[in-house]
């Protein structure tokens, strides 16, 4: 597993190097390419996630939904079923998270990150995934979360306790340790094919989506900040001893890599050319911010990826500083916005 | 690690030294810092002092090529610092690199604050934009005034000096906020047992006390100053330190605001806030935009709170308010974005914790908060036309003439009143010799023209205040409250007057014709009442709906009054025929209807007017001045219908025929201009017409092609279709045997 990690995680870290654009429009349009050539992996990612569901569905259905017994006579090929899951997920999820601080930036088309990846539950009081989930047997969720981090991950990994269906060894060493367990089919059907659709449908409005400065500009104002809560939801996970029930399948640094990286490359390649048209002081200075970002983060995931343990204060610090690079980096992009008429929408 | 930390040192060695630039050798040593500290987090190892020993070299490097272009005393203070830091972070002493790292941050803000102000001095925009690089920012509000002052320095649309006001406010205002958060961040760092932490967040402290150090001196005292040092001191080993400084640091705001500043600027986020939910509540309704003016201009209200709000936040005693109020304003903004309701009640306890925070004083607003907005409003303008932004000028000439009227133009017109209308021109298509700030934004005319118009506009707004700002007498108040009634009433009375008198040289009874002129009077009394009331308690009325109804029943009026002429002056020249043709426009509903509408068109205004009087003006000369004004008006009507009695029958009714005509003719111009103020149809100024006050004041004849159009349309209408060319020929002949 860890090195299925591993190598999904440098998926992400290679894919997010930015491009330098000499012009905004060859730079907005380099950015919608390259959104638009990690969004068609998405989408077939997530076919292959719901393939490989379907399968392990197909399964369960075949013992006429008795886990146990499916158990008792597929335990292999149910096994190896989870395994491909957990793998389709971490590629399809990355494919996204390489793509989403460009994605939540873009107010037309943040719905899609709050449906995917970043939103709440119904249950809350903000930032709600706005969608209905209809499971193969007919039964509709509510406003049920993001598809990845509130259904599918807590799902497959186990830390979803009330979709567990049967606790089992799964890689056969005698012992059933954490995340070893039969999870709901219906769900992961139903939640599947939903990453599917909505993937797809994210597809279309980004096809749709004319790139401008004023989106580039709230895409990188937006997302740049948010990297300080996802310092602590990495500092709450259980990579680092936590007890969240997401983010157990990657470490959340990989997120946060990928969704800074995406901040960057919109900078690097659609606003840069804007900035430093009249100020390549205060471009140098958001391009060097940028790059001690993205260098912080790496350098914590490379530790982290080496089993080096944090203390809490190094972890707290690291945050701390994370966020003092992306608040001056987006208090620097302002200054431009502002010097160039921008309109920053929230 | 080893091979790490030997790539790590190949790339330095590799890497271009972008340190050409002291901006960017600040960024060297300020990146270089940070990574030096993630490394002292880690345990001690031949690799890791080998890879902090380099990125010292670097630093060093960095620093030296550039150390020439600061100012001796700066460069001698940065190097220090460097060398204490280099000293402390070569020895592996986590907690020294921490506090020293930070130090010597601020030893680069204070040698770059000092070149920044230079080049600002020597109105060296291009200088002054590279050393602003070097500087720390506000976190939450965004502020970007500094940035925008350096830029309309180059643009040469501020002086030198007001550009280095705006910059050193925003610079020691955000020093101010980040030493507060420092020392928060250090109270805490102590509780959770964050050493290194700590010790970096008090270096960070340090650092800036000593970037403040002569402002603190100045608005605490120099003794409170030293105490702020010594605490510092102290708390390096005492953290109970941390509370106290932050206890001496609880009201002091580096720029000096006066009480009456505060209160202005008070006013103005009071002003601010409240119309957010004036105008989003027409702007929006179930979640779609409906207004899309009132939408953007209730976003326009919201940025202008919340950027006057960064400015005041300090200066709010109970920080527990100040940071709820924030987080309203900031909930406001969601809300909107989203078109969402919502807004009304958090608007509601946004101005609650306005008037908590500031006083009574601040709900009351007035005229002086106008002045300044406007004054604001219109250097925006400037700028967005110098950018290019032709839409978002336009914007700003709207809001910019929503603070003239009604604010200064109700308190204007009692007092001046042709300045009144001139400064109302300048605002719209202007005069032909000097086009207004409508016709220029319209043609997209910026430069030279634009500029100077906008300061005709200042310098008649100084004027204006002085003029309101002039303490008013009691016979002063008396005479502007009786000008009012008289200007505003004359028109009315005379229209009123001169067709009783043509109906009476008709032979018409017209006592059966007083009971519904009282009766239309009456009405539009009673209506004018009733929708000030309304409109300052039920709904808003913006300044262009207002105009526009004003300018449309003038047009209403007009259209009755030429149908009542044209009847009156019907073909035949006959008794007979005059009383048939009455008979059949001169009805009571009809004379009722004429009433209503000439009162009532100004009825409304007067009753503004009178509002604004009232503010600084004794009740008893205003209601005299009312007494007076309204019985000259009622003289010169009686004179009118007086006149019938000593005058030749047929002379009377020729000159009560020319006077309506006339006064047909200036509803005319009124009702158009009126449209035109509310952007409804378009202006055209002509040069050929004379340009005077007391020809528009008086007679509401204006120098736009489109109001003299229409009243030359309605004049020949009159002329050639009524007794009126009969009555001017006539008027040097015998009079016609008309009977009583």
């Amino acid at each position: 597993m860890r090195k299925l990690i591993s190598f999904a995680s440098t998926a992400i870290f290679v894919g997010a190097t930015p491009v330098w654009a000499l012009t905004e429009a060859e730079g907005l349009a380099q950015v919608k390419a390259f959104t638009l050539e990690h969004n068609a992996d998405l989408v077939a990612q997530a076919q292959g996630l719901r393939d490989a569901t379907a399968a392990y569905s197909a399964i369960i259905a075949a013992h006429g939904g008795d886990y146990s017994a499916a158990w008792t006579a597929e335990g292999p090929a149910l096994s190896d079923a989870v395994s491909t899951i957990r793998s389709r997920w971490l590629a399809t999820s990355n494919q996204y998270e390489t793509i989403e601080g460009i994605v939540a930036g873009i107010p037309s088309l943040v719905k899609y990150d709050l449906i995917l990846d970043a939103g709440n539950p119904g249950t809350e009081a903000e930032d709600v995934a706005e969608f209905d989930l209809t499971l193969p047997d007919g039964s509709v969720l509510k406003r049920p979360g993001s598809l990845f981090h509130t259904i599918t991950e807590p799902l497959f990994w186990g830390s979803d306790p009330a979709h567990a269906m049967l606790i089992v060894d799964l890689d056969g060493d005698g012992q059933t340790g954490a995340g070893e367990m039969l999870f709901d089919a219906n769900l992961a059907l139903g939640a599947s094919e939903a990453l599917v659709f909505w993937a797809g449908a994210l597809e279309s409005d980004m096809t749709a989506w004319e790139p401008n400065r004023n989106d580039a500009f709230t895409a990188v104002v937006t997302m740049t900040p948010t990297v300080g809560d996802y310092f602590g939801e990495w500092k709450d996970s259980q990579f680092l001893g936590g007890s969240e029930a997401a983010f157990v399948a990657q470490s959340r640094l990989v997120d946060v890599h990928g969704i800074m990286s995406g901040c960057q490359r919109m900078y690097v390649s659609a606003i840069a050319p804007v900035v430093a048209s009249d100020d390549p002081a205060l471009d140098a200075a958001i391009t060097t911010a940028f790059q001690d970002l993205l260098a912080l983060v790496s350098e914590t995931r490379a530790r982290e990826e080496a089993g080096e343990i944090f203390s809490v204060e190094e972890a707290d610090a690291l945050g701390g500083e994370a966020q003092d690079i992306a608040e001056r980096i987006v208090a620097q992009v302002l200054q431009a916005a502002a010097r160039h008429g921008v309109e920053i929408e929230s | 690690m080893k091979l790490l930390a030997a790539l790590v040192m190949l790339l330095l060695a590799v890497l271009p030294l972008r340190a050409e630039t002291p901006w960017g050798a600040a960024d060297i040593l300020r990146s270089e810092t940070g990574r030096i500290e993630r490394l002292l987090y880690r345990a001690q190892s031949p690799a890791r002092d080998s890879e902090i020993a380099g990125r010292l070299d670097h630093m060093a490097t960095a620093w030296h090529a550039v150390a020439g272009a600061f100012d001796p005393a700066g460069a001698a203070a940065i190097d220090a610092a460097l060398a204490a830091y280099v000293n402390s972070a070569a020895r592996g002493d986590a907690h020294a690199a921490a506090s020293q790292s930070r130090q010597l941050w601020a030893a680069l803000l204070i040698a770059a604050r000092a070149e920044l102000l230079a080049a600002i001095d020597h109105s060296d925009a291009g200088r002054a934009t590279n050393w602003l690089t070097i500087r720390d920012y506000a976190r939450a509000s965004g502020d970007t005034a500094a940035a925008l002052a350096v830029q309309a320095l180059g643009a040469g649309t501020v002086s030198p000096a007001d550009a280095r006001a705006t910059v050193e406010a925003e610079l020691l205002g955000v020093a101010a906020s980040e030493l507060r958060l420092a020392l928060t961040c250090a109270a805490e760092d102590a509780v959770s047992g964050h050493t290194i932490q700590y010790a970096g967040e008090l270096g960070r402290a340090v650092g800036l006390v000593a970037y403040l150090a002569e402002n603190l001196s100045e608005r605490l005292g120099s003794e409170t100053a030293a105490a702020i040092t010594a605490d510092l001191v102290r708390a390096e080993t005492d953290p109970t330190a941390v509370a106290v400084l932050l206890a001496r640091l609880e009201g002091y705001a580096p720029v000096a605001i006066s009480a009456n500043e505060r209160l202005r600027r008070a006013n103005l986020l009071r002003r601010f806030t409240a119309l957010i939910w004036e105008e989003y509540r027409d702007g929006v309704r179930d979640g779609e935009i409906r207004q899309a003016m009132e939408y953007i201009e209730a976003q326009l209200f919201h940025d202008r709170a919340a950027m006057i709000f960064g400015d005041l936040a300090l200066q709010v005693d109970d920080r527990v308010a100040a940071a709820r109020l924030a987080t309203v304003l900031a909930q406001i903004k969601v809300l909107m974005d989203a078109r969402a309701d919502g807004v009304e009640p958090l608007v509601a306890e946004a101005l609650s914790l306005i008037d908590d925070s500031f006083g009574t004083d601040v709900t009351a607003g007035g005229v002086a908060v106008a002045f300044d907005a406007l004054a604001a409003t219109l250097n925006e303008l400037g700028l967005m036309a110098q950018a290019g932004d032709w839409a978002g000028a336009e914007m700003k000439r709207l809001e910019a003439y929503s603070w003239f009227d009604p604010d200064i133009e109700q308190r204007l017109v009692p007092r001046a009143p042709a300045m009144a209308l001139r400064l109302e021109a300048r605002f719209w298509e202007g005069m032909a010799a000097h086009p207004g700030l409508g016709a220029l934004i319209s043609r997209q005319t910026g430069g030279a023209p634009l500029q100077t118009e906008i300061a005709a506009i200042a310098n008649d707004l100084t004027e204006a205040r002085s003029r309101i700002n002039a303490p008013s007498s009691a016979l002063g108040s008396l005479l502007q409250s009786g000008g009012i009634v008289f200007r505003e009433g004359l028109e009315a009375v005379l229209i009123l007057a001169a067709l009783l008198a043509a109906l009476r040289a008709e032979g018409t009874m017209i006592t059966r014709l007083r009971p519904a002129i009282a009766a239309g009077v009456v009405l539009a009394l009673l209506g004018s009442f009733m929708l000030w009331a309304a409109a300052r308690w039920l709904f808003s009325i913006s300044t262009l709906a207002r105009e526009a109804l004003e300018g449309g029943t003038a047009l209403v009026a007009a259209a009755v009054l030429v149908w009542l002429v044209l009847g009156l002056s019907g073909h035949g020249g006959h008794v007979a025929a005059f009383r048939s043709r009455l008979a059949g426009v001169a009805q009571p509903a009809t004379v009722a209807l004429l009433a209503f509408l000439v009162v009532f068109r100004e009825g409304f205004e007067t009753v503004l007017f009178y509002e604004a009087l009232m503010v600084d003006a004794a009740p008893g000369p205003v209601l005299g001045g009312l007494a007076l004004g309204g019985a000259a008006a009622l003289a010169a009507g009686w004179a009118v219908l007086a006149s019938g009695r000593w005058l030749p029958l047929g002379l009377f009714f020729r000159a009560t025929s020319i006077l309506l005509a006339v006064l047909a003719v200036m509803l005319v111009g009124a009702g158009v201009r009126g449209l035109q103020t509310a952007d409804l149809i378009s202006a055209t100024p002509v040069a050929w017409f004379p340009d005077a006050d007391w020809l528009q004041l008086w007679f509401a004849v204006f120098p736009v092609a489109e109001p003299l159009a229409a009243q030359a349309l309605v004049f020949i209408l009159l002329l050639a279709g009524s007794p009126l060319r009969r009555a001017i020929s006539g008027l040097g002949r015998k009079a016609p045997a008309v009977g009583r």
